[in-house]
């Protein structure tokens, strides 16, 4: 039985939850995949950061960093991967060290940088996690206004849903592990955070 | 827009405006050969706070780090001073031995004293970590910013 399984609340029935290894929405087998790297195969080691960076990523910039420190945070974590290969048994958990370990080196990061004059003068209301994009570049009309909307949410509700819609979408534990939230709570606060978003669209482009 | 169309359109959304740049992901994938097999891991287990200096003229205080690997501890001063890292070191039990310091750029080598004690200046500010060769052992620490 796969260890990170969480049982749904009856609320969650349509939206799939995503279970490692069993509903198979990632292409590899974790375990085995960590053993062959941890044994020295290289291209085993890639498929684990190709598996898992959208979520590493989306954990670092759920923290605001600019991309270059979001680039240190992402790599800081892969290294300790690196150390860490012999020590990761259980495949199922690969996910979740990957998400606690990212939040822990943002934190890191944060401590070392932040200077001890700083006044946090960022006002939640108008700060996107998303980085600024030439609207031009987008060739969807739909993914500009969902991006304006998403900036409009709460930051709270933009961690939350940067993290939970990273690419391949995580696990309840590995959102859990991301952003130290109870796993009880994700589904609650995500569906909260979708309602606002929708309300944020505009009217046309709702089904 | 239901739950799913929302979930399919915001995973294309997060993919679309903020994918992990391409030198990122080759830096990761390359992580990989910074692999020191033949060597145990010396895991950070005390650290000072890394403070704004109060009382020191040049450059931030120094941070103290504590590295506790397999019959061995590292204590390491890590100074940054004038945008170079100056790097004092305490093995534990004392002892002469091949202390290599390394980052991205490069790497050196030098021996502690018989005390344990060594002594590196002018490396380059950043990621890195620092490996003893004992008898028959390698232990590095794991990597820290400096």
């Amino acid at each position: 039985m796969n260890t990170t399984m969480v049982r749904m609340s009856a609320g969650h029935h349509r939206h799939p939850y995503r279970c490692r290894g069993i509903v198979g929405n990632i292409d590899i087998d974790p375990g085995a995949t960590l053993a062959s790297a941890a044994a020295g195969n290289r291209a085993a080691w890639e498929s684990l950061v190709s598996t898992y960076a959208g979520l590493v990523w989306s954990v670092a910039r759920s923290f605001r960093l600019s991309e270059a420190d979001a680039a240190d945070v992402f790599q800081c974590t892969w290294l300790r991967l690196v150390e860490h290969l012999d020590d990761i048994r259980d495949g199922g958990r690969l996910g979740g060290w990957l998400a606690m370990t990212a939040r822990r080196e943002a934190l890191m990061l944060l401590r070392r940088t932040r200077s001890s004059v700083v006044t946090d003068t960022i006002d939640d209301a108008v700060d996107t996690l998303l980085p600024e994009v030439d609207s031009r570049l987008l060739e969807n009309e739909e993914i500009d206004a969902l991006r304006l909307a998403f900036g409009g949410l709460s930051m709270a509700c933009q961690r939350l849903l940067r993290v939970a819609f990273a690419d391949p979408p995580p696990t309840y534990a590995e959102i859990s592990a991301a952003l130290d939230m109870p796993i009880g709570s994700i589904g609650p606060s995500r569906a909260r955070c979708l309602v606002q978003l929708r309300g944020l669209m505009p009217d046309p482009a709702n089904d | 827009m239901n739950d799913e169309s929302a979930a399919t359109a915001l995973t294309a959304l997060f993919a679309t405006v903020d994918p992990v740049p391409t030198a990122t992901m080759t830096a990761a994938y390359d992580a990989f050969e910074w692999r020191d097999i033949d060597a145990s891991l010396a895991s950070l287990t005390f650290e000072t706070a890394a403070g704004v200096s109060l009382a020191h003229t040049r450059g931030e205080a120094p941070r103290l780090l504590t590295f506790t690997g397999e019959n061995i501890t590292i204590d390491l001063e890590v100074a940054n001073e004038g945008g170079t890292v100056r790097l004092l070191g305490q093995l534990d039990p004392p002892r002469a031995a091949d202390v290599r310091a390394e980052w991205a750029g490069g790497s050196v080598l030098i021996r502690s004293d018989t005390r344990g004690r060594f002594q590196m200046v002018d490396l380059s500010t950043g990621r890195m970590r620092v490996s003893v060769q004992l008898d028959d052992a390698r232990v590095a620490t794991e990597w820290f910013h400096s």
